[in-house]
């Protein structure tokens, strides 16, 4: 009765780590998606189904071939169509005579949530599931650091790859720490392992970007044909404040000496969003504005096709970049492999961008 | 107008659909140029747009420097070993500034891609290109042109004819194309049809494309659709602003790569890396096949010059990459 879960960029190694500690030693690990899972995902799927459902979807087909048996799901009341995606996981799946049984993790019920999952450990009490949760959304702020230095050193690095390699190291070094004294520490070691290994070109001064959109589009590379790294490429740090913080970091949300981002975000976008809708339309409204705010060159926004929530973002960024004169250029996403159009857009935005700079430089002058 | 002081540089635009070349000397004043389709072979086209380029011009003409743009531009790009690749939105925004430095709005459909490019004081603030469905471009206009059996240079002049459009449903080429065929069965005449349809993707455009920004004039109206005086007049006629068509519309994206190629050698002066006019005579092949080392299937094209590998893309690991 093996336990898995579906791909979901580097979140994938949070849920790897807690699956760890729930004491299960039968993890099937989720490979990254390929064109195989796309295509997969979406052939058996509704239509004018959301991008990020398709690509889960061929991703839980993917593990359920190689073995697994219980599926990681949410199951709550949500905004937007994402709450729904595991009952009908569950009749597809049916549908094509898979053997399964799915969590049915609901965010809504902390307590049944605790309990669901404690059903599913090696036999452990209440409080050890809960310090599993626990470590897990710790483990993932150590994840977020992780991928922030990526994306960050691997614009400047001089020699090609050397950051992929040190990610891939920091990754795994996350997942396998045991011990809440010795996780705690990554947060030293994860930066320090960046500043010894990775040699950067100390004159550059890159532009900075942020991604902001869609949770899934985001996060996962696949369906993002990896934008943040091609950002990287044409010599642009890339960072993207949407993680699964919100989702699971807890502990961060509970302490009242702290102010988590979002919540700064969401407020900044009040005034154009009363209220929550699901996706990520308060966060990439709330988030433009602040990176703006603190200095940032543009702003990305990445979303699924047919993705309600980030559809209404899509239609007040153009009024937000007008009114804080911030660059933004929208991107919906789809199955397509068409890398070309992708590039075309970038390109030409982060040219916009640069020559903007260079103007208000020689004004300043 | 040929001095010997002067330096002439030379652009390349491989498109879906046309492959234009444009040369200039060191002050961006167009020399000449050449617009031929690209018929889907990219690389015998650009063969073929050399060879008529060579003609037209002196022999003896030095190239300084060349740079490609376009969806091909990356292998225009090693094709001419091009000393610089841009996407066409800079190459386009370029060449429209140097037609006219007020310019505010720059309107281009080409082929596959229609986009619109917002300039203030000179400097490009904000552009958008179509998202998912290439409704309004030129190819969807030369497949109606070839339905009706009308030479697609004749098509814009035809819409002018017709004071009496017929309503037509712009949002997808589908729905147009149906749409187009119901007015036609019923009798309407091939002219307001036409001009109906200019006007349906004039819409589409304005509400797709153009959607939220802020369309100040003078407006300048580029690419191989600008050719279609049908599409002008609904633009006009929709925006209440005169729109521009530049004297070389179809070849912007060209002479902008050619500014751009100028640019770059000026700000750091170098030899060309351009391979010469001897490109017509030189065998090129492309080479595809399919990586089976994952699941990604990723499909891996080589460029082959006389037999030689000069470049290898595609793969999405970059592992078996090779860009010159």
């Amino acid at each position: 009765m093996s336990i898995s879960f579906p791909h979901v960029g580097s979140f994938t190694y949070v849920m790897e780590s807690i699956c760890h500690e729930m004491g299960r030693t039968d993890v099937v690990v989720p490979n990254k998606p390929t064109n195989k899972t796309k295509q997969l995902g979406s052939r058996h799927s509704p239509e004018w189904m959301c991008t990020p459902f398709k690509m889960l979807f061929g991703s839980f087909i993917e593990v359920l071939e190689r073995g697994a048996y219980e599926l990681v799901g949410t199951l709550f009341i949500d905004y937007c169509r994402l709450g729904y995606y595991t009952p009908i996981y569950e009749i597809i799946l049916e549908d094509l005579g898979y053997d399964f049984e799915f969590l049915h993790l609901n965010f809504n019920n902390p307590t049944g949530f605790i309990q669901e999952m404690k059903r599913r450990t090696a036999g452990l009490t209440y409080w050890k599931t809960f310090r599993a949760f626990q470590i897990g959304w710790i483990k993932n702020r150590f994840i977020d650091i992780a991928d922030k230095c990526l994306y960050s050193y691997q614009a400047v690095e001089l020699e090609k790859g050397t950051s992929q390699r040190v990610v891939n190291r920091a990754h795994r070094k996350i997942v396998e720490t045991k011990g809440m004294r010795n996780i705690r520490k990554l947060r030293k070691i994860i930066p320090k392992m960046f500043e010894d290994e990775v040699e950067i070109d100390k004159k550059a001064d890159p532009l900075r970007v942020v991604v902001v959109g869609e949770l899934y589009a985001v996060v996962e590379p696949s369906i993002n044909l990896d934008i943040m790294t091609k950002l990287n490429e044409l010599g642009v740090i890339s960072y993207t404040p949407i993680t699964f913080c919100r989702w699971i970091d807890v502990g961060s949300r509970a302490n009242p000496f702290k102010r988590p981002s979002f919540k700064t975000a969401i407020k900044k976008a009040k005034p154009y969003v009363e209220y929550r809708l699901g996706g990520k339309t308060q966060e990439s409204i709330g988030y433009s504005i602040m990176y703006k705010e603190k200095g940032w060159d543009g702003v990305i926004h990445l979303y699924p096709f047919t993705c309600m929530p980030e559809i209404i973002t899509r239609s007040i960024i153009p009024q937000i970049s007008r009114e804080y004169e911030i660059p933004i250029l929208s991107l919906v996403l789809d199955e397509h492999t068409g890398e070309a159009g992708l590039k075309t857009r970038l390109e030409a935005f982060i040219d916009l961008i640069e020559r903007k700079r260079k103007v208000n430089g020689d004004n300043i002058k | 107008m040929k001095n010997k002081a002067d330096k002439y540089f030379l652009g390349v635009d491989v498109g879906s659909i046309s492959t234009n070349l444009a040369v200039i000397n060191n002050s961006n004043e167009l020399i000449e140029s050449v617009y031929i389709r690209t018929e889907g072979k990219p690389v015998n086209s650009i063969q073929r747009g050399i060879k008529l380029m060579k003609e037209k011009i002196d022999n003896g003409i030095e190239i300084s420097g060349a740079g490609s743009t376009g969806s091909a531009r990356q292998l225009t790009g090693v094709i001419i070993s091009a000393d610089i690749v841009k996407n066409e939105i800079t190459a386009h925004a370029l060449a429209s500034l140097h037609y006219n430095p007020e310019v505010q709005t720059v309107i281009e459909i080409g082929g596959q891609d229609s986009k619109i490019i917002i300039i203030r004081n000179g400097v490009a603030v904000d552009f958008a290109m179509n998202t998912v469905c290439a409704a309004g471009t030129g190819s969807f206009l030369d497949m109606q042109a070839s339905r009706l059996d009308i030479p697609i240079e004749q098509f814009g002049c035809l819409a002018c004819k017709s004071n009496n459009a017929v309503s037509i449903a712009g949002r997808c080429t589908v729905f147009a194309e149906s749409d187009m065929i119901h007015k036609q069965q019923l009798g309407h005449s091939t002219e307001d049809i036409i001009k109906g349809l200019c006007e349906a993707l004039a819409r589409n455009y304005l509400n797709n494309v153009g959607k939220g920004k802020d369309i100040l004039p003078p407006i300048m109206f580029q690419g191989g659709v600008a050719a279609n005086e049908g599409m002008k007049d609904a633009f006009e006629k929709y925006l209440g602003h005169k729109v521009l068509i530049p004297e070389h519309y179809d070849v912007m994206g060209a002479i902008g790569a050619a500014i751009l190629a100028q640019e770059e050698i000026t700000k750091r002066p170098r030899k060309t890396k351009f391979v010469g006019w001897n490109i017509p005579d030189l065998d090129f092949k492309t080479v595809g096949f399919e990586c089976s080392d994952c699941s990604n299937a990723c499909e891996i094209v080589e460029i082959l010059k006389n037999g030689e590998v000069i470049a290898r893309w595609g793969s999405r690991c970059g592992k078996r990459n090779m860009l010159d």
